[in-house]
């Protein structure tokens, strides 16, 4: 974006005054992050999107196929890691009485279905095509199998019977706000491509309404949900400070990205990636 | 070894084209390929099943299309990720990939698989026998993608694969060696398919297959499964049971399915049986696997991407 162009790459340190940090910390604590989980790696991106102030080999995290069992909806106990974020981060809270949000609210969230990106369930359903002849040594897939039981069980509800989506996650340096940045690529029960305002049902309820964002992707292009950064550098600042009250020394930056993802798993209560050190 | 008596089961591959494949096909269909239906190659990702939910995918993104020896081979990948080949055909119209040879795509397909197990190179380079197929038409109109991959089986209705019970490993013993074993392989950058030892503790490549075994050995088979089911194997066994068979003249094999957790082989995940076959009978040889449709029927698949890739549609949110 414009607003990147101009920003000047940050050339201190502060990750432990102001929650932010430099592209070459950002490489430490990625790296510390890929060292103890595996599930995370580097990728190069394309070469036509890559920035300058990052390693041509480290443009970003991800992690992939990421299962997400149930809808945040359909999740409880997701506010407790909330509360020490009051204040000036007020943006980030709300939870409480109105912390769960039923779907017709969900209906409501604007405009950010402008973007579409839908995967289409019907297929050409005139085409017949035939069968191959494989001796019966297939398996059905998971879905078939739980529609068949759930059948047998006198269920009629197909559109519940399997909710597991997969996610893509990827952590991107946003050069502006001088923080890591989410970024989520969905697929539905089928593995087809999931629109990003259905991602929106995976977010909990006022991190959906109120901080995240369909942009495209900034080394795909793609127009993908994001948890936007507006708010991740005084958050971190918090909890840097907080974990430096219970240990009594200040954290390295190798814990940057630990933290990060703890944090941003409050947002995203269902996707299970590893943030375990 | 214990009994073989139940024919095996296994799981077929799935398919995960992302948005930026699409994208990419798109443009490369508009300015390179253009009206020629010639098949391009393009290339996937592939890992043993990561959690217990859901198995892994074959999976493709914009990279799908970047030279295999470029800059991008070692990010597309990473540490248990291994790259497949596969060949798209771009279809002209949504008629041309409804009638798209998929018998004979599949053939060719089966006919190289086989070549490569009997000259050695995919003992040399597992990856092949994941070798996949895929039939695309892309509507720039409405930026839908209708698609159809294929993940090539041999097969003949004589070689039944029959295999004892599939069972679950715990982290002692043997089967503790086993998994630690099959993490050195993986985290040393080995093939997705490999032989352990018989005490469990060492790990090598398919090629020495024949001088160990000659030498005495009862080596077992190991693979990277996609497949995260405690009952079943992934479809990739089929070709490593074919190979087995056709190259090594084996007729029982020790099989481990590899599978992860965070990241890293966890015995606890993996599933271990014996397999019997009979001879491969290269005659009678059919060549399965067009994967089946969200519905669960022979039939392709649609996505659509709508105003998020359509630059008119994009052109007019641009206030």
């Amino acid at each position: 974006t414009t607003m990147e162009a101009v920003t000047p790459i940050r050339s201190s340190s502060a990750f432990a005054s102001e929650g932010v940090l430099t592209p070459e910390e950002f490489v430490a604590a990625g790296d510390a992050l890929t060292r103890a989980c595996p599930t995370w790696t580097w990728t190069t991106g394309q070469g036509a999107r890559a920035r300058t102030y990052l390693p041509r080999e480290k443009q970003y995290l991800t992690t992939r196929r990421v299962p997400c069992a149930r809808r945040a909806r359909d999740v409880e106990a997701y506010a407790g890691a909330e509360e020490a974020l009051t204040g000036e981060d007020e943006g980030w809270i709300a939870t409480g009485a109105g912390g769960r949000s039923d779907g017709a609210t969900m209906e409501a969230i604007p405009d950010l279905g402008a973007m579409t990106l839908e995967a289409d369930a019907e297929d050409d359903a005139e085409d017949e095509y035939e069968d191959e002849d494989d001796d019966a040594v297939v398996l059905p897939t998971a879905t078939a199998i739980a529609k068949e039981a759930a059948g047998a069980n006198g269920e009629r509800d197909d559109e519940n019977i399997v909710k597991t989506r997969t996610y893509d996650v990827s952590i991107t340096y946003d050069k502006y706000y001088q923080t890591p940045r989410v970024w989520l690529n969905g697929y539905d029960e089928n593995r087809l491509v999931l629109k990003p305002s259905k991602t929106l049902e995976d977010i909990s309820a006022d991190h959906a309404q109120k901080t995240v964002t369909i942009d495209p992707h900034p080394h795909t292009g793609v127009p993908s949900a994001s948890i936007h950064p507006c708010k991740h550098a005084s958050v971190m600042k918090k909890l840097v400070n907080s974990a430096r009250a219970q240990s009594g020394e200040a954290p390295s930056v190798d814990s940057y990205m630990f933290v990060f993802l703890k944090f941003i798993a409050s947002v995203v209560p269902t996707i299970e990636y590893d943030y375990t050190l | 070894m214990a009994d073989a008596t139940t024919p095996l089961m296994f799981e077929p591959p799935c398919s995960a084209p992302d948005g930026g494949f699409w994208r990419e096909a798109a443009r490369v269909k508009l300015h390179e390929a253009k009206l020629d239906e010639t098949p391009i190659d393009v290339r996937a990702r592939v890992c043993c099943a990561q959690n217990a939910e859901v198995s892994s995918a074959v999976s493709l993104d914009a990279l799908a299309f970047d030279d295999a020896t470029s800059e991008g081979e070692e990010a597309a990948g990473g540490r248990g990720t291994w790259t497949t080949r596969g060949r798209l055909t771009c279809a002209n119209t949504r008629e041309a990939l409804a009638t798209f040879d998929r018998d004979g795509a599949m053939r060719a397909m089966g006919r190289e698989m086989l070549e490569s197990v009997m000259n050695g190179d995919a003992e040399r380079e597992p990856e092949r026998l994941r070798a996949f197929a895929v039939v695309a038409y892309a509507c720039l109109k409405s930026w839908s993608f209708t698609y159809w991959f294929a993940f090539p089986a041999l097969a003949s209705a004589e070689f039944k694969i029959m295999s004892s019970a599939v069972t679950g490993m715990t982290n002692e013993g043997v089967d503790g060696d086993i998994a630690a074993t099959c993490e050195r392989w993986i985290a040393s950058g080995g093939a997705s398919a490999w032989l352990v030892s018989e005490d469990g503790r060492e790990a090598y490549a398919l090629t020495e297959y024949e001088a160990r075994t000659r030498a005495g050995a009862k080596p077992r088979l190991a693979f990277a499964d996609a497949c995260c089911a405690m009952t079943h194997p992934g479809w990739t066994l089929r070709n490593l049971a074919v190979l087995a068979s056709a190259r090594w003249g084996a007729s029982a094999l020790d099989v481990v399915c590899v599978r992860a957790r965070k990241g890293r082989v966890a015995a606890e995940a993996c599933v271990k049986f014996t397999m019997s076959f009979p001879k491969f009978d290269v005659e009678t040889m059919k060549v399965v696997g067009w994967e089946r449709n969200a519905r669960g029927k022979m039939g392709p698949r649609t996505v659509d991407l709508g105003a998020s890739m359509d630059p008119n549609q994009l052109a007019s949110q641009a206030v």
